[in-house]
This record gives C-alpha cells, sequence and structure tokens, in this order.
C-alpha cells in the first residue's frame, strides 16, 4: 500500500522489514558461509566426499521429497472432509491436526518410537507381515509423514472452505462428471496452496531432527539423516565437517524451495 | 419445452421455504419470478434445477418427470448471481467447458467445438476477448460470457437466478434489454429470478410474485399492475396509498389521485413537492397520515401548489382488498 500523503512511511516500514529479516534469516546463514570461505575449498569436498554423507543426503531430501507428496495426497482429502462435512468429533480431528506444530519434536519422537518400535503394538503388528518400520528409513518417513501433514491441511483447508459453491454447482449443471468438475474446476482452484503445503512440508522433513532421530536409530548408509550426522560430527569437534554439511543443506534447500516458488508463480499467471 | 411444477414443500431445518407451489411455463415463455429476498425464489429455480431437491411434489420437463435425472441430465441452463465463471480458464474455454466435460462417446470434435464457442462469442459480442480470463472482463461481459457457456450445451430451458443483480444502473437496463432480444432469436423457456418490480415488468411475458413461499399472483406484467390480487402485490408492484374514503378503506397508487383547489373528497395539507420527474410528485398528509399523489406537470402550474397549503384529493378508482 502507498501513502501519498507521507511518503515515509513505507521507506520506514520496507526499513523495518528488511532489517529484521537481515537479522534473523539472513546474518547467520551469512555467518555460515563466510566461516566456511577461511576453509581451503578440498577440505570441504573431501569431508563431503564419503559414502556415508552422500546416503545421509539421498535419505534426508529422498524421504522428505516422498513424506512432502504422500501428505499432499493424504492432506487434501482430508482438509476437504474438513472444510466440507460436519460429522461427530470433527472439531476434535480439526484440533489434533495442529498437534505436530505444537508438540515438542522430541516427544513425537518418544510416541511413534513406542508405537512402531519392536515392542509398540504397531510394530509388532508390522512385524507380523514381515515389515520392520522402526530403525529404518521406512520409520524416517513416518515421523517426517507425522510432522509434514499440518502443513499441508492448513494451508489447503481454508481455500477449500472459501470456495464458491456455485463452481462445482455449474460444472455439474452442465454435464461434467464429479471427477471432471474435481480435475478441471477444484484442482486448478486448489494448486498453489496444494504446492505451498507440499513445499512447507518437505522444508519441515528436511530439517527435522527431534522425531526422527529416535525412530531411526541412526545405522549409517542405512537410516542417518543429515541433521543427525551434523550433530554427530560437532559432537566429535569437527566444525568444518559439519559446517560443509550444513552449507550444502542450506544450498540445496534455496534451491528447492526457490525452484517451487517459481513454479508457483508461473502456475498464477 | 414446458416446464411444469408440481405442489413443491421444501423445508430447511424446520423453516419452511416453498409451501405447494404450482407453476406452468409455456414453451419459449420469458417467465420472472418476482418476490422479496427470502421468499423461495432462488430455492425454487434451484429446484427447477436439480440442485435441491423436493421434500414433495415434482417437476416436469414436457411431462417427463425430472425427479430421477441429476442436474446435468435435464438439458437446463442454470446461471447464477455471480456468474460462477471458472477463474484459470479463459472466456473461449469457459465458454467450451460442457462440451469438452461430455464423455468421449458423445463429445464433438476439436474443430466442432471452436465452430460453437465462436459462434456464442459472436452472438454473446466478445469474439475480441476470446483468450481473456474472467478477472480481466467487466461485469456485464461476465454475465454474457456466463450466459454463452450455459447456451454452448444447448439447454431447452434456462434459469438466470439475479441476472442482472450484481450489475450499476446503466448496464443492467442495457443488458436486460440484450436479454429480452436474445430470448427472442432464440425462443428458448426461460425462468429468471428478480425482487426488482422494475426488470421483472421490462422483461418478461408474464410475473410470478412469490411471498413466504406462496405463489400470491401471476400474470401478465400489465394486468397484475392494474388488477393486484391484494395488498402485497399491490404494494409490492409499485407504490401504494391507504386511504379511508367514504367508509371504505382504498388502496390508490399515486397517478390515481386528483388534486382540486376546489373543496370535495379529502382535506389533505401538502407538505412536499418533487418536480423533477416525468410527473410532480406531490407529497400530502391527510388525516394524519402521509400519502403521495403524482399529477402531471400542466396540473401542477395550474394549481400553483405551495408547501403548506390546503387542497382535495380525490381517488381515480375504487380499489378495495378483503381483509
Amino acid at each position: 500500500m502507498s501513502s501519498p500523503d507521507n511518503s515515509l512511511t513505507p521507506h520506514l516500514t520496507l526499513g523495518i522489514g528488511l532489517t529484521y529479516v537481515c537479522l534473523i534469516v539472513l546474518v547467520p546463514m551469512a555467518a555460515l558461509a563466510i566461516r566456511m570461505a577461511t576453509v581451503p575449498f578440498h577440505d570441504i569436498v573431501e569431508s563431503l566426499n564419503s559414502v556415508r554423507v552422500i546416503s545421509a543426503f539421498k535419505l534426508s531430501f529422498g524421504l522428505s521429497l516422498l513424506a512432502a507428496l504422500a501428505n499432499t495426497l493424504l492432506g487434501l482429502p482430508l482438509a476437504w472432509v474438513l472444510a466440507r462435512y460436519t460429522f461427530p468429533g470433527r472439531k476434535v480431528i480439526d484440533a489434533l491436526i495442529d498437534m505436530p506444530f505444537s508438540l515438542p519434536t522430541a516427544v513425537a519422537g518418544i510416541a511413534l518410537c513406542g508405537l512402531y518400535g519392536p515392542e509398540g503394538w504397531l510394530g509388532t503388528a508390522f512385524e507380523r507381515i514381515g515389515v520392520q518400520i522402526a530403525y529404518t528409513p521406512a520409520g524416517i518417513f513416518v515421523a517426517m509423514l507425522f510432522v509434514g501433514l499440518p502443513f499441508v491441511v492448513r494451508t489447503v483447508q481454508p481455500i477449500i472452505t472459501n470456495m464458491d459453491f456455485s463452481l462445482e454447482e455449474t460444472g455439474a449443471c452442465l454435464g461434467a462428471s464429479r471427477w471432471y468438475v474435481f480435475r478441471r474446476v477444484i484442482l486448478p482452484t486448489l494448486r498453489p496452496a496444494l504446492l505451498t503445503g507440499f513445499s512447507m512440508a518437505f522444508a519441515r522433513g528436511v530439517g527435522e531432527y527431534g522425531s526422527v532421530v529416535f525412530i531411526a536409530g541412526n545405522i549409517p548408509e542405512v537410516s542417518e539423516i543429515v541433521p543427525l550426522l551434523i550433530v554427530s560430527r560437532l559432537e566429535s569437534y569437527d566444525f568444518t565437517g559439519a559446517g560443509a554439511l550444513s552449507l550444502v543443506m542450506l544450498l540445496a534447500s534455496f534451491v528447492m524451495l526457490l525452484l517451487i516458488n517459481m513454479l508457483q508463480r508461473r502456475m498464477a499467471q | 419445452m414446458s416446464i411444469d411444477v408440481i405442489d413443491v414443500h421444501k423445508e430447511y431445518s424446520g423453516t419452511k421455504v416453498l409451501n405447494g407451489i404450482s407453476l406452468s411455463v409455456k414453451t419459449g415463455q420469458l417467465v420472472a419470478l418476482l418476490g422479496p429476498s427470502g421468499c423461495g425464489k432462488t430455492t425454487l429455480l434451484r429446484i427447477i434445477a436439480g440442485l435441491e431437491h423436493p421434500d414433495s411434489g415434482t417437476v416436469l420437463r414436457d411431462g417427463i418427470d425430472l425427479r430421477t435425472q441429476r442436474p446435468g441430465e435435464r438439458k437446463i441452463g442454470f446461471v447464477f448471481q455471480h456468474y460462477a465463471l471458472f477463474r484459470h480458464l479463459s472466456v473461449f474455454e469457459n465458454i467450451a467447458f460442457g462440451l469438452r466435460a461430455r464423455p468421449k462417446s458423445i463429445r464433438p470434435t476439436e474443430e466442432q467445438i471452436r465452430e460453437k464457442v465462436n459462434s456464442l462469442l459472436e452472438l454473446i459480442q466478445l469474439d475480441w476477448i476470446s483468450k481473456r480470463y474472467p478477472d480481466q472482463l467487466s461485469g456485464g461481459q461476465r454475465q454474457r460470457v456466463a450466459l454463452a457457456r450455459v447456451l454452448a450445451v444447448s439447454p431447452q430451458v434456462l434459469l438466470l437466478d439475479e441476472p442482472f443483480g450484481a450489475l450499476d444502473a446503466k448496464v443492467r437496463v442495457e443488458l436486460r434489454h440484450w436479454l429480452r432480444e436474445r430470448h427472442k432469436d432464440l425462443g428458448v423457456t426461460t425462468i429468471f429470478v428478480t425482487h426488482d418490480q422494475d426488470e421483472a415488468m421490462d422483461v418478461s411475458d408474464r410475473i410470478v410474485i412469490i411471498n413466504k413461499g406462496y405463489i400470491e399472483q401471476e400474470g401478465e406484467p400489465d394486468n397484475l399492475y392494474a388488477n393486484p390480487a391484494n395488498f402485497f402485490v399491490c404494494d409490492f408492484l409499485g407504490t401504494v396509498n391507504t386511504l379511508e374514503f367514504n367508509g371504505k378503506k382504498l388502496y390508490v397508487r399515486p397517478h390515481e389521485i386528483t388534486l382540486s383547489a376546489t373543496p370535495g373528497g379529502l382535506e389533505a395539507t401538502v407538505t412536499a413537492i418533487r418536480t423533477a420527474g416525468q410527473m410532480v410528485q406531490v407529497a400530502l398528509v391527510c388525516n394524519g397520515s402521509p400519502i403521495t399523489a403524482a399529477i402531471s406537470h400542466a396540473d401542477h402550474e395550474r394549481l400553483a401548489l405551495k408547501n403548506g397549503q390546503t387542497i382535495y384529493a380525490t381517488p381515480t378508482v375504487q380499489r378495495e382488498f378483503p381483509l
């Protein structure tokens, strides 16, 4: 918004906004980059170039992507049901959706571990059909699923609530099937929100630590995620190694979110 | 195609919205459902379209019971009050929607679709904006696109919910004349809902006046105005004064009152005069209650009316309603 009578206001708000973003977001990231700039390049490459590191990266990004995808597919019908239908227990479910937001991640981790662990009742049930969840990538996936769900539901739900019902009715009156209306009317309307929810769930999955480490088992090259690797390097005073991992993680996350943002902008046009 | 609504009842959580509505619309007619907001007229329209189900009663199209037919099967087109255009689709694709949505076996070819859409774009005189998106259109253009979209699937009956409600005054009048012309060309049986009596009078062949879920009266616009069946209809279709005259309670429109300087009729005091318009509006107080008379400019000059002046009012019609 611009106010022609007081040209100072937009500059002031812009200034405050930028300063805030710099202090909170940019400076810490820059500090990391500057610190790493003093380290010889081949040292960085060396500390990254191991099977253990590469498999951790694959695991972190691959599973986050997978979990975000699953959350988008499952979150859409969940958001739909919560926005469109009234049924007993709806308010409770609606409140439960926010739990992963508010729960300390370690609590979630312990709860998931108890549930899916070898002693837990879901864990033993899966064990009977020959599937092990705890201490495998599947466990990490479950944890990421848990923490990412509210991002999708909470971004999509208000769009569904505010969606003009007459759009669907128009489709029906024009003879379109429900599936056709969903594909050509509803989905395009929800697509930007779905993409936002997806990218937030993905980002959360990549950065997730607390809820993953308990259930993951952290077996090198099998179920060890990058954030854990960073912590373990810090614990052994390998600051260069930890910094190198962090830098790659930072760049990769930034590029991915940038790509999603660009995709979103293109869709909005 | 004709539409018959037979004894339709509808209730929403204990509130009766429609109380046994029966209505016949003949092929090619242009009918207005007129009533105050909340009278049930939109619900009736939605029941005809199949978007709502009546609690009892039914709707026939050419004698065929529509109860088991879904909205898309009824050959009835519905235009929503706010047009419900698909924002992410261009004008062209909006109009083509109904044709593209058909199952493969009866879907027209790409060429046929283009031909049909282009002819409709010509009909609505908007062929130059076929690539634009709904957000880039004016209200009147959106309304016409919504109409073309529904005409693309060749409906036998057209239903319009407050078609001019969201437009500004000048566009509204233009568009309703345009609609009237298109109706003449196409001859599609059309039912539209409005709360504006001018609009209903101006556009329709027949008006159905609905109030509190009942049909109060139906008929040709001129006839309804001249011979209202009850006070509600009389009041809804224009200004009406209630006068005590010769011991009878009369309902008289402003132009049905003559004013005279010579004693006779009802004694009244002039409180305000408004000369802007085709008639001069004279506000009077008669036996303590306000009434309005509309007289010609010639009469106004002859009487030389002034505020506070005493004048004699005589009704020229003896309209009474049983209480």
